[in-house]
C-alpha cells in the first residue's frame, strides 16, 4: 500500500518513506505554535492524494478550518460536495448546523460511537482522521477512562487502516497520562517555542517510540501565510 | 382474577393476534400481591415456563429490583434468560441514564454500565469502552 | 475550357487546399484564412493605389467602393450582388452562387461537409479591417434557389490563438510570444521543485490564475452568455495545447461548474520527465488556477476550483469542480496553533 506524507517538505524529507495508512500520529504542542496549521497541511495533502479527510473540530467551529483551508486556495466546497472532506463538530454543544455533531462532551463513548459511525460510512476509502484537539475532549474525564478510550479507539483505528492525527495541547493533560498515551502512537511530533534572545523560535521534534525509547530529531520551522508550515530540514538544532 | 388466570387470559389474547413478542408492563403488579417467597418463586417460574411453551419472546418490565427487596431479585434473575438493569446516576452534577446487561444466558456480553440516552430516535445505547 | 476558367478553378483549389490544411495547424482555425485574405486584399490595393479611393467611412460605402473596384479590374468578378445595411448595423450581402467567382470552392466545401467559409465575405470583412481598423466577422447561408445570404458584423470574438511572425518577433494575438518545447517547460518545473519544492503547486496555481485573469478580463466584454464565453476560452486552451478542455456542466445560478481536460499537457510532461511531488496526487494546478480566474470573473463572485480527478493518478481525464468560495477576502486569520 502506498505511503502517506504530511505535505510539508522538510518534514516529509525527514520521514524518508512516509507513514503507513493505519498509523497514528500524536501532535503535541504549545498553544499558538501552529498545531491547527499542521492539521491543515495534513488535510490538504490528503485531499490532493485522493484521501477522504475527516476533521474533528474541538477547539473552534468547523468553519474555522474551512476558512483556514480556503485561505490556502483549497476548494473545501468541492471536496465536501464530493464527500471527501467531512467535519465533525465537537465544539458547539447545541445549535450546530453540521451534519455530524457531538452534543455532549462529557461522555467519550458518545464521541467514539460517532467517530466509528462516520468511519464506517467511509469504509473502503483511504481515510485520514484529524482530532483537533483531542486533549480538549479529555479534560472532563478521569485518567482510567482516558486510557481505556485511547486503547480501544487507537486499536480500532489501526485495524481499520485509518491514518490518524490526534492533536494535544501541551499541559492540558496530566504528564503521566501523556507519557502512557504517547506509547500508543507510531509517531510523535512535538511543537514548541524555544527561547531566543530576540524572538521565540518554533521548533518541531519528530519522534518515534522504538524499544521503549523516544528517538527524535529537532527542526526549526516557520509559518507562512502562503505556503503554510516551512520546516528547515537541514537546520537541525541538535538533539 | 387469580394470577394464573390472568396469565392465561393475556396469553389467549396475544395468541389471537398471532403475536411473537409480548411485553408485560409491569410484571411487578402481579407479584407484589405475593408475600410468601416460595409462592412467589413458583408463580414466577410458572409464568416464565408458560410463556416459553408458547414460544413468545417476552419483555418483563418492572421497577428497580434492588428497591423491591433482594429475595425477589434472586428468583427473577435466575429464572429469566436475560436481565437488563436500567439505572439513573449523578455524574458531574448531571443525571445520567445507564444500562447494565446483568445477565444474558449463553452470550458473552460486555459487562458494566453503558450510557443510555432517550432521544427523538428512541433509545440509544453507547457501549462502554474497553474489553 | 477557357484559360481564365482554368485559372479560377486552380485558385479555388488552392483555397480549398489551404482551408483543409489550416485545420491541422495549431493557432489557426479559420482565422489563418482571414489573415491570408488580409495580405491578398492589401497587395491588391497596393498594386492599384490610385484606382480605389475610399471617400466615405461608412462600412456599406467602403464595401461598395471595393466591390466596384474589383468589378472594374475584372468585369463581373462579383456580379449582380445586393448589399445593404441592416437595422442593427450589420451588412447584408446577397449573391447568386453561380455568379460568384469562388463557387467552385464553396461547392466543394459542401460536398466534403466542411464548415462554410465565404471568400467574398472574407474579403469584405478584410477591407473593413484595412480601412476602419476594426474587426469584423461573417456568416453565410445558402437557400434552395442557390442564393447566398451573407451577414458581415462587427466581430465579438477575439482571435487569441493567431500566432504571427513579424521579422524575428513571434506574436500571439498581437502580443510578443515565445514557443518552447515541453523539455523547457519541464525543466522550469523541475528547477522549481529542486529549489523551492514547497512553492511549486502555489506557483502553478497562481501563474494560471493571473494569466487567466488577464485573458478573461479581455474576453468577458465580448460575450453576454457565460457558457458561450467559457466554451470559447476552452477552445482557445485546447488550441494552445493544454489538452482537450470541455465544459461538462454549468449552472450559473448556483455558480457551479464541472470541467474536464483530456490528455492534459501537464500530465504528459510529468509522465515523461518525472513526478513533481513525493506522493501520487493531482497535479494540474496551472489549469485549476486558470479556471478559478475565468469563473470568478464570469460569475462575479469568488469561485474556487478543485481538481477532483487527474489522469496522473489513473483517471480517464482530469476533472475540475468549481463552487463558490465560503471565505470572504479580508477575513484571513493568522496562523493558529
Amino acid at each position: 500500500m502506498s505511503k502517506a506524507y504530511f505535505g510539508i517538505e522538510g518534514l516529509d524529507r525527514s520521514l524518508e518513506n512516509g507513514v503507513s495508512y493505519g498509523s497514528q500520529i500524536a501532535v503535541v504542542g504549545d498553544s499558538g505554535i501552529g498545531k491547527t496549521v499542521m492539521a491543515g497541511e495534513f488535510i490538504k495533502e490528503g485531499l490532493r492524494c485522493g484521501d477522504t479527510c475527516i476533521y474533528v473540530a474541538c477547539d473552534e467551529p468547523p468553519t474555522a478550518m474551512r476558512e483556514h483551508l480556503q485561505s490556502f486556495k483549497v476548494g473545501t466546497p468541492a471536496y465536501e460536495e464530493m464527500g471527501r472532506l467531512i467535519f465533525i463538530d465537537a465544539y458547539e454543544e447545541s445549535g450546530s448546523t453540521e451534519k455530524y455533531v457531538i452534543s455532549d462532551h462529557r461522555h467519550l463513548v458518545k464521541y467514539y460511537a460517532l467517530e466509528k459511525e462516520v468511519l464506517h460510512s467511509y469504509a473502503g476509502h483511504r481515510v485520514r482522521l484529524v482530532a483537533d484537539s483531542l486533549s480538549t475532549l479529555l479534560t472532563m474525564v478521569d485518567t482510567a477512562e482516558i486510557l481505556e478510550f485511547h486503547r480501544t479507539r487507537l486499536k480500532h483505528l489501526r485495524k481499520s487502516g485509518i491514518l490518524t492525527m490526534d492533536i494535544f495541547v501541551s499541559g492540558v493533560l496530566d504528564p503521566q497520562v501523556m507519557t502512557i498515551t504517547g506509547h500508543l502512537y507510531n509517531l510523535i511530533l512535538k511543537m514548541s517555542f524555544s527561547s531566543s534572545r530576540y524572538s521565540p523560535i518554533r521548533q518541531l521534534q519528530i519522534g518515534k517510540v522504538k524499544s521503549q525509547q523516544f528517538v527524535s530529531s529537532r527542526h526549526i520551522f516557520t509559518i507562512s501565510p502562503i505556503y503554510g508550515i516551512l520546516v528547515y530540514a537541514d537546520m537541525g538544532v541538535g538533539e | 382474577m387469580e394470577i394464573d388466570e390472568t396469565i392465561i387470559w393475556l396469553s389467549e389474547i396475544a395468541q389471537s393476534f398471532g403475536a411473537h413478542r409480548l411485553v408485560i408492563d409491569s410484571f411487578y403488579a402481579f407479584l407484589s400481591r405475593i408475600d410468601n417467597t416460595a409462592v412467589l418463586n413458583e408463580k414466577f417460574y410458572n409464568l416464565v415456563s408458560y410463556l416459553n411453551r408458547l414460544n413468545y419472546t417476552t419483555l418483563l418490565l418492572g421497577p428497580s429490583l434492588e428497591l423491591s427487596g433482594a429475595r425477589k431479585t434472586e428468583a427473577i434473575h435466575s429464572t429469566v434468560q436475560g436481565s437488563i438493569l436500567l439505572k439513573s446516576t449523578m455524574m458531574q452534577n448531571r443525571r445520567v441514564r445507564q444500562l447494565e446487561l446483568y445477565k444474558m444466558r449463553g452470550v458473552n456480553h460486555v459487562m458494566g454500565n453503558h450510557l443510555l440516552e432517550i432521544n427523538t430516535s428512541g433509545v440509544q445505547v453507547f457501549p462502554r469502552l474497553g474489553g | 475550357m477557357k484559360n481564365s476558367d482554368f485559372l479560377m478553378e486552380r485558385i479555388c483549389r488552392i483555397y480549398l487546399g489551404m482551408y483543409k490544411t489550416i485545420d491541422q495547424l495549431p493557432f489557426s482555425g479559420h482565422h489563418w484564412l482571414e489573415h491570408f485574405l488580409l495580405e491578398v486584399v492589401q497587395l491588391t490595393l497596393d498594386d492599384h493605389k490610385d484606382e480605389c479611393k475610399f471617400k466615405s467611412k461608412k462600412p456599406v460605402d467602403i464595401c461598395r467602393t471595393y466591390l466596384d473596384f474589383l468589378n472594374k479590374l475584372y468585369p463581373r468578378w462579383v456580379a449582380d450582388y445586393r448589399l445593404e445595411k441592416s437595422n442593427d448595423d450589420n451588412l447584408l450581402f446577397d449573391i447568386k452562387r453561380e455568379n460568384c467567382s469562388y463557387s467552385n470552392f464553396c461547392l466543394q466545401l459542401q460536398k466534403e461537409d466542411l464548415p462554410l467559409f465565404c471568400i467574398q465575405l472574407g474579403s469584405i470583412q478584410t477591407i473593413l479591417k484595412i480601412v476602419l481598423n476594426e474587426n469584423y466577422s461573417h456568416s453565410v447561408k445558402i437557400d434552395e434557389t442557390g442564393i447566398c445570404h451573407g451577414n458581415v458584423l462587427p466581430s465579438t470574438q477575439p482571435k487569441e490563438e493567431i500566432v504571427t511572425r513579424e521579422g524575428h518577433t513571434l506574436k500571439l494575438a498581437g502580443r510578443k510570444a515565445i514557443l518552447f518545447p515541453q523539455e523547457m517547460y519541464a525543466s522550469m518545473l523541475m528547477s522549481i521543485r529542486e529549489h523551492a519544492p514547497h512553492a511549486l503547486k502555489h506557483v502553478l496555481f497562481d501563474a494560471g490564475y493571473q494569466s487567466g485573469l488577464h485573458t478573461i478580463r479581455k474576453t468577458k466584454a465580448l460575450y453576454d452568455d457565460v457558457e458561450e464565453c467559457l466554451r470559447f476560452l476552452f477552445d482557445a486552451l485546447t488550441n494552445s495545447g493544454f489538452g482537450r478542455v470541455e465544459l461538462d456542466y454549468l449552472d450559473p445560478t448556483i455558480a457551479k461548474a464541472r470541467i474536464r481536460c483530456h490528455d492534459s499537457f501537464q500530465v504528459a510532461v510529468t509522465n515523461e520527465f518525472g513526478q513533481l511531488y513525493r506522493s501520487r496526487q493531482v497535479i494540474c494546478d496551472l489549469l485549476r488556477g486558470v479556471f478559478t480566474a475565468y469563473l470568478s470573473v464570469l460569475l462575479n463572485q469568488d469561485i474556487i476550483c478543485e481538481e477532483i480527478s487527474c489522469q496522473s493518478v489513473g483517471g480517464d481525464y482530469c476533472e475540475f469542480l468549481a463552487l463558490p468560495s465560503l471565505w470572504e477576502k479580508g477575513s484571513e486569520e493568522g496562523a493558529r496553533g
